[in-house]
């Protein structure tokens, strides 16, 4: 089987993997597929992990999915722009809050009540 | 065998509610000259819009003698990675709610996960439009009840799902009577939250479509050394609706963000009652069980 190196990636292509993968993760979440959307959500993180190292921490090119249709792209991308675009990540999870869709409701309400407290320090 | 068919399909189309059994995209199968005389999308199951949708029959395929023959594939992207682009240029903005989804497993590559990954996939020739649903809107529920217990499951959520978004049960049930049997558990996942002296007052009372939930995870805390009396003492029992209760049960197991990737489980692993309690009251909330 073939594996994909992320540092020979460009950034367009790790976006493109990026929201592919949180895809992935809508499909696993439907199906009740716990194990198979957390392999993809690990995953998602490297591909973030992999767009932060580059020169000029690369994750803004993320910011786009923000509106992306489906809402697992807008929850995770709005997870990892908060350190890069704070108004714009957390105005995404608000919609994905008052949309009242479960689980990204659950989730995006969860990050923006630890954001008030001080728990949660976007880097 | 085919006039029995015929028959069946033309009773089908009698009954009064046939336009509940053409599927919400139709008009997109219309011939261009025809495609006024199709009723419009409803916004609620179109999100996109007309607009941001396309059909293009200069798109590329597979080619024939691959086992995706014919299958949407790639504008371009390269370095291994093939993911149709529609029109608008948002990865996947295209694609159709099904409600089908096709092997998208087989097409995520493993890549670098630090030791995570456990199986291995290729990321070549995906096709992603049309695979899965990519847009704001659930799947389509089949008019069949599902032959197993977790399509079942995973339809009967995206029902519930579809009802808080603001869609009448009635209507579900028109184009899919097997949802009947299962209102209980549709209407339950649409209960306001509560507070929690509600909550654990209901727990003397059985009702369908729901369960009983420990706000303090039972397997963990006996695992962690907490006596049974203290696991099941009323104070740490709730009735909550069941498709919420399986959410819950999934978000403790998932990777989260604001505990630095953990599963909340993880998380939770070692520390005291007070915490998991904590934890076990605020996830009620996120998933608007209880009231804030």
């Amino acid at each position: 089987m073939k594996r994909i190196d992320l540092k020979k990636m460009s950034v367009p292509e790790l976006v493109e993997r990026f929201a592919a993968l949180c895809l992935g993760q809508f499909q696993a979440e439907f199906k009740g597929e716990i194990a198979k959307e957390n392999r993809f959500i690990r995953q998602s993180i490297t591909v973030a992990e992999e767009l932060k190292s580059r020169t000029g921490d690369q994750r803004n090119a993320l910011v786009p999915l923000l509106d992306h249709p489906n809402p697992q792209v807008r929850m995770m991308a709005a997870q990892f722009t908060l350190a890069i675009a704070p108004a714009a990540a957390r105005q995404a999870l608000q919609d994905l809050s008052d949309r009242n869709i479960y689980p990204q409701a659950a989730d995006a309400r969860g990050t923006l009540w630890a954001l008030e407290r001080g728990d949660r320090k976007p880097t | 065998m085919r006039g029995g068919w015929i028959g069946q399909q033309r009773r089908r189309w009698m009954r009064n509610n046939a336009h509940l059994y053409v599927r919400q995209d139709a008009h997109r199968f219309a011939p261009p000259d025809a495609a006024h005389s199709w009723r419009a999308p409803d916004a609620r199951w179109d999100p996109l819009g007309a607009a941001e949708r396309k059909y293009s029959p200069n798109q590329p395929r597979v080619p024939a003698g691959n086992r995706d023959g014919g299958q949407w594939t790639t504008v371009s992207s390269g370095g291994g990675i093939s993911i149709a682009v529609p029109a608008g240029g948002v990865v996947g903005a295209d694609a159709e709610n099904s409600g089908t989804f096709g092997d998208f497993d087989d097409a995520i590559d493993s890549g670098d996960l630090g030791g995570l990954a456990d199986e291995d996939f290729t990321f070549n020739e995906v096709q992603l439009a049309g695979d899965i649903p990519t847009g704001d809107s659930p799947p389509e529920i089949p008019e069949e009840r599902p032959a197993t217990s977790p399509e079942r499951t995973s339809f009967l959520k995206a029902a519930a799902r579809r009802v808080a978004a603001g869609v009448a049960l009635h209507v579900l049930t028109a184009s899919a009577p097997w949802l009947l049997t299962q209102a209980a558990l549709i209407n339950s996942y649409n209960d306001p939250p509560k507070s929690l002296e509600e909550l654990q007052q209901a727990v003397a009372t059985d009702r369908p479509g729901t369960d009983i939930h420990h706000i303090v995870e039972q397997s963990a805390a006996a695992g962690y050394g907490f006596s049974r009396d203290v696991i099941d003492s009323p104070e740490n029992l709730v009735r909550i609706p069941r498709l919420k209760h399986q959410e819950i049960n999934a978000w403790y197991q998932k990777p989260n963000p604001d505990y630095s990737w953990k599963t909340p489980r993880q998380y939770l692993s070692g520390r005291n009652w007070e915490v998991r309690r904590a934890v076990g009251l605020e996830v009620l909330r996120k998933f608007g069980v209880l009231k804030q």
